[in-house]
This record gives C-alpha cells, structure tokens and sequence, in this order.
C-alpha cells in the first residue's frame, strides 16, 4: 500500500511538472547562476557553491571533502562537525565534542539536514565523533547568517549536508582503521547508467585499542573505566535511480546508535575532633561523608528520505522530498551520599541517600517539501516552494529517591553501660515519572525568493518566508522578510549586507548545571510560544592572487522567546508538574567579529580564523525573571576562538604524496553556573507557634525593623545569620580556556590496486589539560570543583585503503 | 633511539592526568558581604562580613540543629565578621553618616533614620577587600482602606482536646482554633513597577500555667486565593506557610489599579489576639532578594537542580541593600 501511495505520488508530480513546464515561454532563457545546476548531472543538496566576491550571499563557506580529511581531529579520524568548527563564528560546546554554537546561538538552532532530512542529534560517543560520516559527504554547505528565504524552522544555522550519489558505472570502495572507529563504504552501480548505491559502515571500538593505550598514560586509570563501554555504529545508504539526464529519484537512509556510561567521581572526606582537647569529650565525634555519582546515556538516530528531482527546459528545476526522522533518546543519573559519625564508643548516626534521574527524549518528524528554481530573462533566479511537517515529542522525566537513616537513641558518648532503646531508623522512597505523553507539533511554510542585479556591481536578494506552526490549543504565524545585497567593488571584491528573520518552533532544554547537565527536545504550546530572530550582517569579502580570499564579517543577532530552566527547577518535588512550569521566556542578543583567512590553491593550503564575539541573555518578564531580571552571559558565550590550519603537500614520488597538516585551536572557556561562593546571610524572619523569644520577637516588632525582615526562621530573636551557598550571575563560572596543537602526517600510495594511506595523528602535542566536563569533589577534606580533561596528548594511526 | 622515544613517552605519560582541581580563587573573587536594610522610621543597620569559597567553608558537624545554630554564629562573629570595616551611608542631597559598630550584635549602625523618598548610598571598604558600593530608595508606602475582619470557629480539635491541651501546656498546641479573614484595599501607583511584601503577624497572648507570666504566640502565616500571592515556583510549603503561597509580589498584574485582597490567617486562642498588618513598599533589589531566598529556603539540595542564585545588588561584593516602608495597622 505505501508503495502505491509513493508511486502515485511520484506520478502526479510528474505530470504537474510537466504541464508547468510546457506553459514556459520558449523565450525563458538559461542565465545559470553558480549555485544552480550543472546540466546533466542534477545535484540538489550540498552543492558545491562558491561563496565569493561574485554571490551575493554571505556568512556561508562550502566545505568540501578534501578540506574534512585533511583537517586533524580528535584520534586522526575525519570528522564534519569538527572541520567546520574550525570556521569563524562556530565553537564546540565542549573541548573535543562535535556540538556546534554558532554566533552565540544554542544547539537547537541549528538545522543538521542530511539530503533535506533533519539529524536531531549529530554526535556520537559523547561528541568525540561527529554522526555524518564523511566517506558518504559530497559537499556541505554552510550558513550561519544571510539566510535565503528557502531556509527555515532554526535560528542560528543550516548545515547542509550532500550525500553522495553512488558512481552509475564504475564500483568503488575503501576501508578505514583507526584506533577508534572502523569504517567501510561501498558504491557503484545496481543497474549500470540508471542506478547506483552508496553504502558506507561505521564501527567503534574504543575498548580494543584506545582504551588500553590511555590506560597506561592516565595517573588515574581506574576512571577510565566507564569509557571502555562506550560504543557507536551507524549506516548510511543512498539509492539513486536515473530516469534521465533530468529526472531522478533518490533515496537516502541513516541510522546511528550510541551506548555510553560515564563515571566520573567518587571521593570522600574525613573530619575528627576525637582527642581534641580543645573539644568536649561529650561532643567529639568522627566523621566520614561518602560522594559517588555515576551517568549512563544511549541515544539513536534514524533519518530516511526520498526525493524526486527533475529539470525541465534549461530554466526550471523541481525537487519534491518525502522525508522522516526520528531521534530516541536516554540519559539517567545515578548519585549516592552517605554520612556516618562515629563517637568514642559506636557508630552512633548513619544517613545514605542514592537518588536516580532520567530523561528521555522521543522525537518523530515526517516532512513534505517541495522547492522549485526557475530562471527568467533578465538575470532572475526565483526560488519557490513549500513545505508542511508533523513531528511528536516525547519529552519525560523520572527520578526516585531512597534516603536511610540510623541513629542510636541514647546521647553522643554515652558508656553508662545500660542498653540504649532500639536505634531509630528512617527510611523514606520518593518516586515521580512524567510520561512524556506526545506532543503533536504540525508546521507549515511558504516562500518565494529573487536572486537578480539591480544594475552590474550591486546584486540582490530578495525573499519572504511565511510559516504557520500549529501547537495543541494555538497557532503561531511568522512573517520572515530576508536580504542578501552584494556590491562589487570589482569582480573580485565586495562589501556585503543581510538581513534575516527566522522562527523555530521547537526548543532543546539545556540544564546549566556544569556538574549534571541535561537536555530535553520540546515543542512550542499554547504558553510556550515560537521563537524568533533577528539578524543583521555587514562584511567585506575579497579573492586575492595565489588562490587567497579574506573575509571580515560583523553580526548582531536579536533572539525572542528564548527559553530557560529557572531557578531551582527539580523534578523532585511532588507539585512540580511538567516541563513547561519549569521553565521562563525571555529574549537574547549576540554580535560580534569574523576574521577569516585561506588559501585553497596549491601545495600549501589552509585558513586562519578569529572571532570575537559576546552572547547574553535577560529574562524579566514579571513573574519570570532569572538572575533577578538582570542581563547575564548566555552559556553559549566564548569570547575569543581562533584556529589555524595550514596542509602542505610533498610529491614523494609518481605514486605517492605526503600530507603535512598542523592545526592549533583556542577557545574561551565554557560557561555554567554552580553556586561556589560561600556567604553567611539573612533569611526572612517569620514566626509560627508559641516560642520561648516570642515576647521579645512582640517588642522587636515595634521596634527593630531590621530583625523583622533579616534573621533567621528558627525563631533566634538576635537573628544570626545562616551559611548560604551562592553565585552572583547566572552562567558566571568561566572554565578554563582551551587550546591545543595538532599534528598530522599522511602517506598516500597510488597504485593499480587503489589508494593506501598511513595517518598519524598527533593530538593535542603539547599535552595541554583541557577541561571537558566538572564535578564537585573532595580533596584534603576540603569541597573542591574537579575538572575532567579526557583529551590529553593522543598518537594516533589510522590506516585506509580505497579502490 | 628507541630508548629516548620510551622515555620521552613515559615522560608525558606521567605528565597527563585525567582530572585537574580547579583553583577556586579565580573563580570566586573574596569580597565583602553586606545585609542592610533602610527602614522608615528605624535606625540603619548593616551587617559587614566577607565571602569564603566553597574549598573554605568550614564543615559543621552536628547532630541537633540547636548546636548548628550555636556553631555557626559563633563561626560568623569569630571569623566572618569584618570589625575593621570602614562604612558610611549617604543621602543624596544630604549629608553622610559614618557607621559604628557594635559588638554585642555585630553589625554597624548609625544614627540616620531612613525617611520616605530618600535615596542612600552605602560605601563599605576594608583592608584586604575591594571597595563595595551600593545604593536604594525609600520606596512611599500605601495606605490600607476598608480593612474588614471575620473570626470564625475553626475546629482543629475535639473541645475536650482543645481543654485538655490548655491545662497542660497552658497554651492550645492544636493550633489555631480560630481562623480571621481579613480585607482590605490598596491603590497602586501607576508611574513605575512597584513592589511589595505584606506581613500579617497574628499575636495571641495567654497566661503562663502559674499565671505570673504572659506568653505569646505568634504566626507569620497567611493563605488566600488572590493571584498577586500566587508564586508557581513555590512548590513546597515551608513552617506555615502553604506551598505556592508567597507574601511578596510586584505590581504586574494590578498596575496603577485599586485592588481589593483577601487573606486568611489562624489566630492563637479565641482571646486577647491582634493581627498587625503591614503593607510594606520595598525596593525592586529587596524584592528579588526575598524571592530569591524564599525560593532557596525550600530547595531540596538536589544536584539536579538549577543552582540558585541569592539575589546580590552589592558592587565587588555579596548580599543586599534593601529599603521597607510600610504603614502599621492593628486589627483586633
């Protein structure tokens, strides 16, 4: 039956193309702009597009395959995410991790899109690798401002991955082995010049061969444990089926499953007044307090497509894409604390508590999108389509908690001989679970855009792009004006300009709790609403002699509606209720400065980036504020990145070559929010029931103010205060900044079998401790912040084969 | 060759590490720590002491939260209080007041009293710490129009309970056995966001068993329906006081409007009892601070949790300067 209906569909668009096509004037000329089509080869994702002087769009970089593997990474393997990170205006969101910000923006306003389906989760094993496999990329196109009205549903960035079509006529392969991954990929024709495949396999096996190499360089090898388990596999297949030399249909599927558990700390702390003589015998005691917590996380990710691309005449083409995602999701928690004081004579009190949190994310999308191109006499390029989604979300909590408590009834040190009454003993259970009962999400969007020159040294870009998202009990409209203007200094100079309104209707809830983070997929509702932004773009691009172009490029974002856990947000109590009372609206803003250099032409390539940028948040909505409706620093803010990456090439011989590439990067520390300042302050003196200082509390109430408002609850009628742990901004700890230098040498051999390579990778050369992740911890018995810095000097060797 | 490879890797080998303790003194600057509070009508007062980061802090061991109190008092007189500290408020447009300090209550104070409109700096240095500054205006209380009260019965307990808990405790424990439902109006000023706290103190005064001594009870407490008292992110009642329940709110949803409010509170004993109700204004930081802290006094301590943050308006230090004024009525 889903035959017929994709069958049925694919017809009647065929002959609505048609009949489109034959009412074109004959005198519709074929004015192809660079990033159209290359006549007899239809390629519609990731093209590959020149930026330059000459578009008229800016803030967007092609990244081809080349530049992706010989960009040095994280255990030499090639890696999207990472190469892309490597560009102005992106960071990762932790050292060694493929999660993006970009210019300021969260996560979830990036739009990962794998031949026009959306990857919700684009990391594997914790975000060491990225879940695009390279061996499938043809090109990636990627847009962080400027957007075209044909982008949309994000706010900060498109990552447009192409994947490659399969050769029609020839069969081809490779296989790769590194320390961590192994990867296979296969392609070539199923029915010789009409269809081809394109397979390609990934596997870890971090516990063979990384492991035990880290084990032997760790001073702390018992932590690494948890690590040995961690492990990815993903698949990517393409299907293409040429009908013609303009018409073909394609499908594309992924899917990628994660397994990992981590355990990060456990630490303990003593404390004894025994033979103190400084303290009472009655009240000396011993006192050990046990911290543990451990986390496990599994996610998968399944992303399928098909999609019919014609061209009819010269001058129009049609791409229509059936497409369906779906991203599953589970991170739990694991936490214990035990407390045991110890007097002369007994155990004499005894307090665990382990507690248990989980999360689980169920995403579902099925999209339609159709998306035409025509161009027109006069330099017009129109750009049309529309789009109309459903997704679910599944968003759901749990935690449980066992507390247990035994205390001896008699007092503290007392050997009197007789038998205390039975020891008291507590237990207490609490368990809570919001179901995540789905969460329809229904979206709809129309745009039209213009692409022409206004007279020869200023081109435009035009476009509007209106969408309606329908949550359960209210719709949300969203009119989004775009701008790309380009003027030519002369062919190989411009000063560009862009404006761009964008929406998105669905959030990812990002704890900001450095020592348990946390994130949950959720929808827009009938209070929660869309959010939006506003972004403005000026910059200067330039192509130079030998193969060089320079970039400067500044940005000022505005963002709405965006969201926040608020303070104290827990799942632990019982009225908590869901995800959305948990939370505050609010808006942002972030700007900056892009510096980009390269060089792309000869033996010697690269680039050379800097961004200087600020991202802040306020939240003062009455009712809703946080950080007391003060502005703060947005936990995506990093001050400063840099990177440089230069790859010479050396011909050894005919049939082989050696690739040098060294790469340093430099990024600001992340942010977060942990309450580290210890202070002795007043609570609210309020009073219930009778109490011995309640006469004096009477005259104090017509008497000292201060104590009416600043002192403790406990009734104390001098007010004295009580210790409070506390911070002064949200998002107010910087971590330390990061920074490393890699190394890569590749041997490439040419030969009648194919071509072999031998990489070794040198990861982070000069062993710099870079801080991934924290956890409060104890050290000489004192409470202390620990960072782990799973990323020291890694050699690596990564051997491939391809014919 | 091989050697010096060997070495050197071993070399790096014992270099690297997975885990770095973070120095928390780059992260926690020390600063002053100040609670004062501009009262109308009262003598100004500020506790001065300073900060500590969490690797510092002292670990309290106790068994029974009375020691605890003891303890840390005598922690913060002993260790935190900063004596030395040289403060002075200013009124602007008026003359500034040096601050003394007192040492049976270990705070500073001085003879200015704090009157409706006044706008004050507060300038606290002290050797060793940065200068902090801070500043607040005497916000105009409101007047109170229409208070009505209603008593009615409310029964806790069985009258022989009741009976029976009086002879003994010379007080009645079932709480209160009466319950006043008190209205009243206030007009709020539509010029800017306004912010206010209501303290309805229900005071029951009885005769101690000899009969040679009055004692009292008393209750902060209050329930009512009204939204302006509703706080969602209350989520756990906290003494008396019913979860969700808050007595400190802004103006946003009555602005500029007259409103009328309806609060409940249980009185102790059917006799001799009064409720003083005080409308108080305070300023917008006091306002986010007592938000603040009634969310952080019924935070579970759950390393799940959104950290919280005490609301600070101190410069290049920690606490709060607030400012109250308030118009004092006794319903009996």
């Amino acid at each position: 039956m889903g035959r017929r209906i994709i069958l049925g569909l694919f017809f009647v668009l065929l002959t609505v193309a048609k009949l489109a096509a034959a009412t074109l004037p004959d005198t519709v000329g074929a004015s192809f702009s660079h990033d159209s089509i290359a006549l007899g080869d239809v390629v519609v994702y990731g093209s590959h597009i020149n930026f330059g002087p000459s578009s008229v769009q800016m803030s967007a970089i092609t990244v081809g395959k080349a530049a992706i593997n010989s960009t040095p990474v994280f255990m030499g393997e090639p890696d999207v995410m990472k190469t892309l990170q490597k560009f102005p205006g992106v960071v990762s969101s932790n050292d060694g991790t493929a999660g993006v910000f970009v210019r300021g923006g969260d996560y979830d306003q990036n739009l990962i899109v794998l031949d026009g389906s959306a990857l919700y989760n684009v990391e594997h094993l914790k975000g060491f690798v990225s879940s695009i496999n390279p061996d499938v990329v043809e090109s990636i196109n990627f847009y962080r401002g400027g957007f075209p009205a044909r982008y949309g549903s994000r706010l900060s960035s498109i990552v447009d991955v192409g994947i490659r079509t399969g050769d029609f006529d020839h069969y081809h392969g490779g296989l790769s082995l590194g320390m961590m991954t192994g990867r296979v990929h296969v392609e070539g024709p199923l029915w010789k010049g009409r269809t081809s495949f394109n397979v390609a396999a990934r596997m870890s096996y971090l516990g063979l061969i990384a492991m035990p190499v880290l084990r032997k360089v760790y001073d702390k090898p018992g932590s690494l444990s948890p690590f040995e388990n961690m492990k990815y596999y993903d698949i990517n297949v393409k299907l293409v089926h040429r009908f013609s030399n303009r018409h073909r249909l394609s499908g594309v599927f992924y899917y990628g499953h994660d397994d990992d558990t981590n355990s990060p700390s456990h630490s303990t702390r003593n404390y004894s007044t025994i033979g103190n003589r400084f303290v009472p015998h009655d009240k000396q005691t011993s006192q050990e307090q046990n911290r543990s917590n451990s986390m496990s996380n599994c996610w998968a990710n399944m992303v399928s497509s098909l999609y019919w691309t014609a061209q009819f005449g010269d001058s129009f083409k049609l791409n229509t894409n059936l497409s369906f995602s779906r991203y599953i999701y589970d991170l739990a928690y694991d936490n214990h604390i035990d407390n045991t004081v110890t007097d002369h004579y007994r155990t004499y009190y005894f307090h665990t508590e382990t507690s248990h949190r989980a999360y689980s994310n169920n995403v579902s999308d099925l999209a339609l999108t159709t998306d035409g191109n025509l161009h027109l006499l006069g330099g017009h390029l129109l750009r049309a389509g529309a789009s109309i989604s459903f997704q679910r979300f599944s968003p759901g909590v749990s935690h449980s908690m066992a507390t247990f408590t035994k205390c001896y009834n008699g007092s503290l040190n007392d050997n009197t001989g007789m038998v205390p009454s039975p020891m008291y003993i507590e237990k207490g259970d609490t368990v809570y679970n919001d179901a995540g009962n789905g969460i329809a999400l229904k979206t709809a969007s129309v745009y039209g855009e213009d692409e022409f020159r206004l007279f020869n040294a200023l081109k435009l870009n035009a476009g509007i792009r209106l969408s309606v998202y329908g949550a359960v009990g209210k719709s949300y409209f969203s009119f989004e004006p775009r701008l790309g203007l380009s003027y030519l200094f002369n062919e190989n100079m411009a000063i560009k300009l862009s404006y761009s309104r964008m929406s998105q209707g669905v959030h990812r809830l990002v704890s900001g709790n450095l020592v348990m983070a946390s994130d949950l997929w959720v929808p827009i509702t009938s209070e929660v609403p869309i959010m939006t932004s506003n972004m403005f773009g000026l910059g200067f691009c330039a192509e130079l002699p030998l193969g060089m172009t320079l970039s400067v490029e500044g940005y000022y974002k505005t963002i709405s509606n965006v969201l926040d856990y608020r303070d104290a947000a827990t799942n632990m109590l019982d009225n908590e209720g869901d995800w959305a009372q948990q939370v505050a609206l609010g808006k942002g803003k972030s700007y900056g400065i892009e510096f980009l250099a390269s060089k792309s032409v000869g033996r010697t390539t690269g680039w050379i980036s800097y961004t200087w940028s600020k991202s802040l948040r306020t939240f003062d909505k009455p009712g809703q504020e946080i950080n007391g409706g003060k502005e703060f620093f947005a936990p995506t803010d990093r001050r400063h990145n840099f990177n440089a990456t230069v790859t010479h090439t050396l011909r050894l011989s005919g049939a082989a070559s050696l690739n040098l590439t060294a790469a340093f990067s430099f990024l600001s520390g992340r942010r977060g929010t942990i309450p580290l300042s210890y202070i002795f302050g007043f609570g609210i003196r309020e009073f219930t029931g009778a109490t011995a200082y309640a006469d004096q509390i009477v005259r104090d109430t017509f008497s000292r103010e201060f104590l009416e408002v600043f002192g403790t609850a406990w009734g104390n009628n001098t007010g004295a205060p009580l210790p409070m742990y506390t911070y002064k901004n949200r998002n107010d700890v910087v971590l330390p900044s990061t920074h490393h230098l890699d190394l890569s040498c590749t041997c490439v051999i040419t030969s009648r079998f194919g071509e072999s390579s031998v990489g070794l990778s040198l990861y982070n050369v000069y062993n710099r401790m870079n801080i991934s992740n924290v956890y409060v911890g104890y050290e000489n018995n004192k409470t202390v912040l620990k960072g782990i810095c799973p990323f020291p000097f890694m050699p690596s060797i990564i051997l491939s084969h391809k014919f | 060759m091989v050697r010096k490879i060997i070495t050197c890797i071993a070399l790096i080998g014992l270099l690297s590490s997975c885990e770095k303790t973070i120095e928390l003194g780059t992260l926690v600057p020390e600063g002053l720590t100040i609670y004062a509070l501009a009262s109308a009508g009262q003598p100004f007062v500020a506790y001065v002491s300073h900060n500590q980061s969490v690797s510092e802090a002292p670990n309290f061991y106790y068994l029974d939260y009375a020691d605890f109190c003891d303890e840390t008092k005598a922690y913060f007189n002993k260790t935190l209080v900063v004596k030395e500290a040289d403060a002075t408020l200013t009124v602007i447009g008026g003359k500034s007041y040096k601050l003394s300090f007192d040492a049976s209550t270990s705070a500073f104070s001085c003879e200015y009293i704090p009157a409706v409109g006044d706008k004050l700096e507060l300038t606290v240095s002290a050797p060793g710490y940065p200068t902090a500054t801070s500043s607040t205006t005497v916000e105009q209380p409101l007047e109170l129009t229409g208070i009505e009260s209603i008593v009615t019965y409310d029964e806790a307990a069985t009258p022989a309970q009741h009976a029976q808990a009086r002879s003994l405790h010379g007080y009645d424990p079932y709480g209160a056995d009466s319950v006043a439902t008190i209205t009243f109006t206030f007009k709020d000023s539509a010029r800017q966001r306004n912010y206010y706290r209501l303290k309805v103190r229900s005071v029951g005064e009885y005769l101690s068993l000899t009969g040679t001594r009055t004692l009292y009870s008393v209750s902060d407490a209050f329930t009512s329906g009204n939204s302006i008292f509703h706080d969602k992110q209350l989520m756990k009642g906290y003494g008396e006081w019913e979860p969700f329940v808050t007595n400190v709110f802004d103006d946003h949803l009555f602005d500029g409007m007259q409103y009328t409010a309806t609060i409940t509170s249980r009185l102790r004993n059917e006799k001799k009892n009064y409720i003083i109700i005080e409308l108080q204004s305070i300023s917008p930081e006091l306002y986010y601070y007592l938000k603040s802290y009634q969310l952080y006094r019924i935070s579970t301590d759950d390393v799940y949790s959104t950290p919280i943050g005490l609301y600070c308006n101190i410069n290049n230090g920690w606490g709060i300067l607030g400012s109250t004024s308030a118009i004092r009525y006794i319903v009996k």
